[in-house]
């Protein structure tokens, strides 16, 4: 079904939003997390919604320029979240090309798969933490921004319905 | 269907991109962030965009603000009370200890002029409260409520009760961002406290403090306390940073690898002092 302009417009607009929320939370200590140690990825379970839910048609160099948008405002190494937003998109276009991703619970375990493939990608690119990631580390904040993307899912499932 | 699987083509086949465009999107992602790792672009850029910013950091700051003013507001007058006797203890046990400085600053005065050692530079300092965020997307961030207005200048080093905390990397009308000692680009000259071994202490990312290579022959234990040196003069000398807990062979055993833990931890301090040189 092909989107109008009104839909996609509106599509804009909450993505925006959600957009501006996650860069919110990014700078907040969240209360169960205080110590720097684990940590909730707020924009890759976003970027990663929105590929799995097909809200906008996204070209290479529009994820590029997303990616450096959010680079810029979270302050991080240039270049870490376009890499990971690119890779994302990847794996994320080499999945559907060979599975059929219909119900809610299989575009949800592809959402699951790819946040997860995402914090990992960012945690490796980010040359600063490197010298002190733990594995540990890794799957548990890998877990939050799971569920962080999981009620981005919701969300947006909702809104649709 | 057929149709369906145009349509999902389309994302990495559009007439606009390729897989060409993809793997120089990929390359110009690599360069950047070995780019930016090298000549710190983005730390440039964020310096530019600061101000931008510090709006931002005012409004994420105002719930606390609201809380802090509203519990400020109904205070009971029981502990006020008792906050005031607390207060007035401390006054006394702080006058002691003037005192006590006023005599060892003569001794020293003293001392420095029979030895004819130069006076050192004066410093004062400005109080200043820590502010949100204190995290952003996992780096910790440390911001303070004072900026240009309370004459706060780039590079200033900033302490509290327990040591050493960081440095001031930028400064905005009412707001400063702090680099935390233990950050991965920071680095400071310092001394044992017996004044011996001059050395770089570098910030690893993570909570603890490294000297890299540390020459085997020279003596070092556990235990031993680093304070700033006072060489660069940027830092006063004399403050402390951290203590010895671990001492690694490195290379063969031709060099040591010393683990500091400093005495300020970023979770320990919700005030802190900036230190100005005196004009």
């Amino acid at each position: 079904m092909k989107k109008t302009q009104a839909t996609m417009k509106k599509e804009l607009q909450v993505t925006s939003l959600f957009y501006i929320l996650a860069i919110i939370l990014s700078h907040l200590p969240l209360l169960l997390l205080k110590d720097s140690f684990y940590h909730v990825d707020f924009l890759i379970p976003l970027f990663a919604c929105i590929l799995v839910l097909e809200k906008h048609v996204l070209t290479l160099f529009k994820i590029f320029l997303f990616g450096l948008l959010t680079d810029l405002l979270l302050g991080s190494t240039l270049g870490v979240y376009a890499l990971s937003f690119l890779l994302i998109f990847t794996v994320y276009y080499f999945f559907i090309q060979f599975i059929a991703f219909k119900t809610n619970l299989q575009k949800l375990s592809l959402l699951i798969f790819i946040t997860f493939f995402g914090v990992f990608v960012e945690s490796l690119t980010n040359i600063e933490e490197l010298n002190n990631l733990a594995i540990n580390q890794l799957i548990i904040n890998s877990l939050f921004s799971s569920l962080a993307g999981g009620c981005y899912f919701l969300i947006m499932r909702l809104k649709r319905s | 269907m057929a149709q369906q699987k145009t349509q999902r083509l389309r994302l990495f086949t559009s007439s606009n991109f390729s897989f060409l465009h993809f793997c120089l999107l990929i390359l110009t992602s690599i360069f950047l962030i070995g780019f930016d790792n090298k000549y710190q672009l983005s730390e440039k850029i964020h310096q530019k965009i600061f101000f931008l910013k510090s709006p931002f950091y005012s409004i994420i700051n105002l719930p606390w603000d609201f809380y802090e003013s509203l519990e400020f507001f109904y205070t009971n007058q029981q502990s006020l009370f008792n906050e005031n006797i607390a207060l007035k203890e401390k006054v006394q046990n702080l006058e002691f200890s003037l005192q006590q400085l006023e005599s060892a600053k003569l001794e020293n005065a003293q001392l420095r002029k029979t030895l004819k050692i130069y006076n050192l530079k004066n410093f004062s300092t400005i109080p200043a409260e820590i502010r949100l965020p204190i995290n952003i997307n996992e780096k910790n961030k440390l911001f303070i409520n004072k900026g240009e207005s309370h004459e706060v200048i780039q590079g200033a080093p900033v302490i509290n009760n327990d040591g050493l905390i960081g440095q001031v990397i930028f400064v905005g009308k009412d707001l400063s961002e702090v680099r935390p000692l233990h950050s991965s680009n920071f680095v400071i000259n310092a001394s044992l406290i017996n004044g011996k071994e001059n050395v770089f202490i570098f910030g690893n990312g993570s909570s603890l403090l490294e000297i890299p290579l540390f020459p085997i022959h020279r003596q070092i234990n556990i235990g031993d306390i680093f304070i700033t040196s006072g060489i660069d003069k940027i830092y006063p000398k004399g403050i402390k940073i951290g203590n010895v807990i671990e001492i690694i062979e490195e290379r063969k055993g031709q060099f040591l690898k010393i683990i500091i833990k400093p005495f300020a931890h970023p979770q320990t301090y919700s005030t802190v002092s900036v230190i100005r040189e005196k004009l």
